[in-house]
């Protein structure tokens, strides 16, 4: 368990740094970094939202309609009710 | 409009955000104790690696091996799988560009790089207002992590799994409501598209954390254009 501990924490610090380091280093300078800096958030959300939606790649109605109630409202109500309505709306679904 | 988003908004994003957090780290908490886990340890667990999915995943990966003494193969089986999952964070912490220009502060800043805290802050205008976004909203996702662990693993074995159930969308519900104002143009969307069948048809066959990672490559088309 602690080895286990130990063992992510050091890998996940060391990506979280290797990302923030080489944003930084002005090595990504260049008119293709500011389209990554633009796109990379949408394209990691877009993914992370799909994968949670379908755990296993097998799509779960509950998550979905959570996301997809949440991601409508988002620009309307602002992000916590946005979040709360999804949320109760996923609730809803049996 | 940057301009009249102060920190106000700064605190809205991370109250919603630290809310979804909090569900997702009380599972995380719970099914750590469930496999014999004692409290402190799943909390410190969340102090120390504070990376939701990669928790989940490799506490998953561990199975149910003897919490006191495990094997070290399934150990280091538990670690590479959950740090697939982290790749994503390399990705996240690029896009926050030029925020941090030292190397003390990338130093400490890099432990709340997440899903939520970049995602909120590159929807500001400037370095110092991105910088001052990241901050809250990370510090107070943070928190909202650790606390919902400690609520997980104190009382998560007894809530009923009704109740776990009707919660289950606030993670996913909270990322959804960071894509969406993101998503300004056709651009944008062909971004997300792409992204998200990639992510999801890949995750039919690869392990958990391979799919998000994979999905980011869907940018590479539109920065190699720009060149």
């Amino acid at each position: 368990m602690v080895v286990f501990v130990v063992g992510l924490t050091v890998t996940t610090y060391l990506l979280r740094l290797a990302g923030v380091g080489a944003a930084a280093s002005g090595r990504l300078d260049d008119p293709g970094h500011g389209v990554l800096t633009a796109a990379l958030p949408v394209a990691l959300l877009a993914a992370v939202v799909a994968v949670q939606a379908a755990p296993g790649g097998h799509p779960s109605a509950r998550l979905a309609v959570a996301a997809l109630v949440a991601g409508l409202c988002a620009r309307r109500t602002g992000f916590l009710p946005a979040v709360l309505l999804g949320t109760l709306a996923g609730a809803l679904v049996p | 409009m940057e301009r009249s988003v102060g920190l106000r908004g700064d605190l809205g994003l991370a109250l919603g955000a630290a809310a979804g957090a909090a569900v997702y780290s009380a599972v995380f908490g719970a099914a750590a104790v469930e496999r014999g886990w004692p409290v402190w340890a799943a909390v410190l667990a969340s102090v120390a690696v504070h990376a939701g999915g990669s928790q989940i995943v490799g506490l998953t990966a561990l199975g149910d091996v003897d919490p006191e003494a495990p094997a070290l193969t399934a150990v280091t089986a538990a670690v590479v799988t959950a740090s697939l999952v982290n790749l994503r964070l390399t990705a996240f912490g690029l896009a926050l560009g030029d925020v941090f220009p030292t190397r003390w502060g990338r130093a400490l800043a890099a432990h709340l790089v997440s899903d939520e805290s970049v995602a909120a802050a590159v929807t500001r205008g400037t370095p110092d207002t991105r910088r001052r976004t990241f901050l809250v909203v990370g510090s107070v996702l943070f928190t909202g992590w650790v606390a919902g662990t400690a609520v997980g693993a104190t009382l998560g074995a007894v809530l009923p799994a009704g109740a776990r159930q009707a919660v289950e969308g606030a993670a996913v519900a909270a990322f959804a409501a960071l894509l969406a104002p993101l998503l300004r143009t056709r651009g944008d969307l062909a971004v997300a598209a792409a992204a998200a069948v990639t992510a999801l048809v890949s995750s039919w066959w690869l392990p958990p954390g391979l799919p998000v990672a994979l999905a980011a490559l869907t940018v590479l088309p539109r920065a190699v254009r720009r060149r």
